[in-house]
């Protein structure tokens, strides 16, 4: 099975692959640590990049070299982990709310699966936002460092369905990782 | 000359089931010899890289010596090694001569016993145009019973039938049929059916008789190399005019020669072919390390043997070789491995790129890749000599953590390095990040 996660940060920064990870370890370790799963990420750079040819070269790359050796399609999962947020830069509410739809209309497109988090990851993950970009690595560092975490594993918040109406500090990550 | 077309091999380390390496084309012909042949076998730490050169190394000692089960520390270290799960090990080598015969012979040892024995060793020569192909079994023993053995049609092969299965007949189930040759006995009562007058008659390939010999001289053209930290044996063998021995009388068997971490042990009759080695040792470390002046030998005679250290000189100081960097010691170990594969012996070198630097490792790779004459198979974590490896067929290969060997078949311009890196290789994910780290080593 090849996992192709596509995440918003850039990939020096790496903070989102960083929650994503721990929490697979975390509940779903046969995802990374099966010999026949391979994990991948692509870096948007920004959530509004999400079907620039960078991102979308990058996916068909992994796509094609993974189908060399392994054959079956049905074994690739593109997964798009965008956080809805209430505003994302110039983009206004409304703007926001609109890309977001675009998003995940793209990913229903081309059965790439749409993991949201509402409103952001560190919401979800760390219960408060963070606001500058330099900070984002730093507590994504922290976090993975603790042993137990904040919030519990496998909880209703991680297993929401509906992206739009659900409340803050929730996610459908463990709902599509579930169905893997 | 003889090339290696497939090794099969079970039941060692944590290689339960059995795992697959083709070194050639199936087909068999002379051709095979007309390319150099080198092999990199590589995968994640444990993934039994060393293991499979382990088993080699067995074989190798089950076909020289006689008394290699009998050894008390051999047969402790073999209950060991063997995979706990089976306490079976079995291994089967094919191999082609240079007249395009090519002959299978399968040992397999069982360490269910205190002390572990031969089980079965059998003999097959292949009749098939490829080693998929049709075979005829020439040797079968089962617990050290003879079971089937294939007559000779001629007069002269048929006296040294009779000689061979009076032989086997004697042989327990602590020792291969192969390691016969070395009995002078044997040795002496077929030399007198082939040799009366002193001639030298080269064997029919195709009799029982010549494929024992032919798998001894496989054996001892087969140099394995471990390295330091997975040596099972207290001495090394740097057997460098073993072979030259054997290819010089394909009956005659060589003096031994003896290297070890101090010293090399050498019949006095033999120290000039001795200096005349650690000269081309010289000129080999010299490319690595132009600074090096010389090896200078400095000898003790005890009766027969000469026991010898060597000294590496430089402009301003000399450095016993036990005390050489850790780096031109390995080289000066492998050398032996590298000189027999690049005259037509067949190699095995466990962990090759430690200690070597990059640049180094890759013409080295080239090298083997363009002049080498024999079969040069190494394992490596090092993926630099990756770019011109591709280039071969059977030259790449990957161990998987299913203990899978996976052959990296050559599509254009496609970089098994990036492959290897990103995952790609079946069974190889790679799924770890530097932040994992963060885990283990960042503060709580």
């Amino acid at each position: 099975m090849l996992l192709i996660f596509v995440v918003e940060t850039t990939e020096s920064n790496k903070s989102d692959e960083m929650y994503i990870k721990k929490y697979i370890r975390t509940m779903f370790p046969q995802l990374i640590d099966s010999p026949g799963s391979v994990v991948k990420w692509v870096y948007m750079n920004g959530k509004g990049n999400y079907k620039k040819n960078s991102t979308l070269h990058k996916i068909e790359d992994y796509s094609k070299r993974y189908l060399r050796f392994y054959e079956n399609v049905n074994d690739i999962h593109v997964i798009y982990c965008v956080d809805l947020d209430d505003t994302c830069q110039a983009l206004d509410a409304d703007n926001n709310k609109r890309l977001n739809r675009e998003i995940k209309a793209f990913c229903d497109e081309r059965s790439y699966k749409f993991v949201w988090f509402n409103r952001t990851i560190e919401e979800v993950f760390l219960g408060k936002k963070i606001l500058r970009q330099k900070d984002k690595s730093k507590e994504a560092q922290k976090y993975i460092r603790k042993e137990i975490l904040n919030i519990e594993y496998g909880s209703e918040a991680y297993n929401a369905n509906d992206y739009m109406e659900g409340q803050t500090r929730r996610t459908n990550l463990g709902t599509i990782l579930a169905k893997l | 000359m003889f090339r290696i077309m497939r090794i099969e091999v079970s039941g060692i380390k944590g290689i339960k089931d059995k795992i697959s390496f083709d070194f050639e084309n199936q087909t068999i012909s002379k051709r095979i010899f007309d390319k150099p042949a080198i092999k990199a076998i590589y995968g994640t730490n444990g993934s039994g890289k060393t293991a499979i050169l382990t088993a080699i190394d067995i074989y190798i000692n089950l076909c020289l010596d006689s008394f290699y089960l009998l050894k008390i520390d051999n047969s402790a270290s073999l209950k060991k090694l063997i995979n706990k799960q089976t306490n079976f090990f079995e291994i089967k080598v094919y191999f082609i001569t240079d007249d395009a015969v090519a002959y299978t012979h399968r040992i397999s040892i069982n360490a269910r016993a205190d002390k572990p024995y031969i089980e079965e060793e059998e003999i097959d020569r292949i009749v098939g145009k490829t080693i998929n192909g049709e075979n005829e079994v020439l040797l079968r023993i089962k617990n050290a019973e003879c079971i089937s053995y294939r007559d000779s049609e001629t007069e002269l092969y048929k006296k040294t039938d009779d000689i061979v299965k009076e032989a086997i007949a004697k042989v327990s189930e602590y020792r291969s049929v192969i390691t016969l040759i070395g009995d002078g006995i044997f040795r002496s009562k077929i030399i007198k059916i082939f040799n009366p007058e002193g001639r030298n008659k080269p064997l029919d390939n195709k009799t029982t008789i010549a494929a024992i010999f032919n798998t001894r001289i496989l054996s001892l053209s087969t140099y394995v190399y471990l390295g330091a930290s997975d040596k099972h044996k207290e001495v090394t063998v740097g057997s460098f005019l073993e072979y030259a021995d054997a290819l010089k009388s394909k009956i005659s068997e060589p003096d031994k020669v003896y290297m070890s971490q101090t010293e090399i042990v050498v019949p006095v009759g033999r120290i000039d072919e001795l200096k005349e080695h650690i000269q081309s040792v010289y000129k080999f470390i010299r490319l690595f390390k132009p600074t090096l002046k010389g090896i200078e030998l400095i000898k003790t005679q005890e009766g027969e043997k000469y026991r010898c250290r060597m000294v590496m000189v430089y402009p301003e100081y000399s450095v016993d070789y036990e005390y050489e960097s850790a780096g031109i010691k390995n080289l000066i170990y492998m050398y032996d491995c590298l000189e027999n594969s690049s005259r037509g012996g067949i190699s095995f070198i466990d962990e090759m790129d430690v200690n070597i630097n990059e640049i180094y490792l890759e013409r080295l790779c080239s090298y083997f890749m363009k002049y080498g004459k024999g079969q040069l198979c190494i394992t490596i974590h090092n993926t630099a000599p990756m770019k011109i490896l591709k280039g071969g067929k059977h030259s790449l290969d990957f161990i998987n953590c299913s203990q899978e060997a996976i052959s990296w078949i050559k599509n254009g311009s496609k970089s098994p390095s990036n492959d290897y890196k990103d995952g790609m290789i079946p069974g190889i994910p790679f799924n770890v990040n530097d932040f994992d780290f963060i885990e283990v080593f960042g503060e709580s």
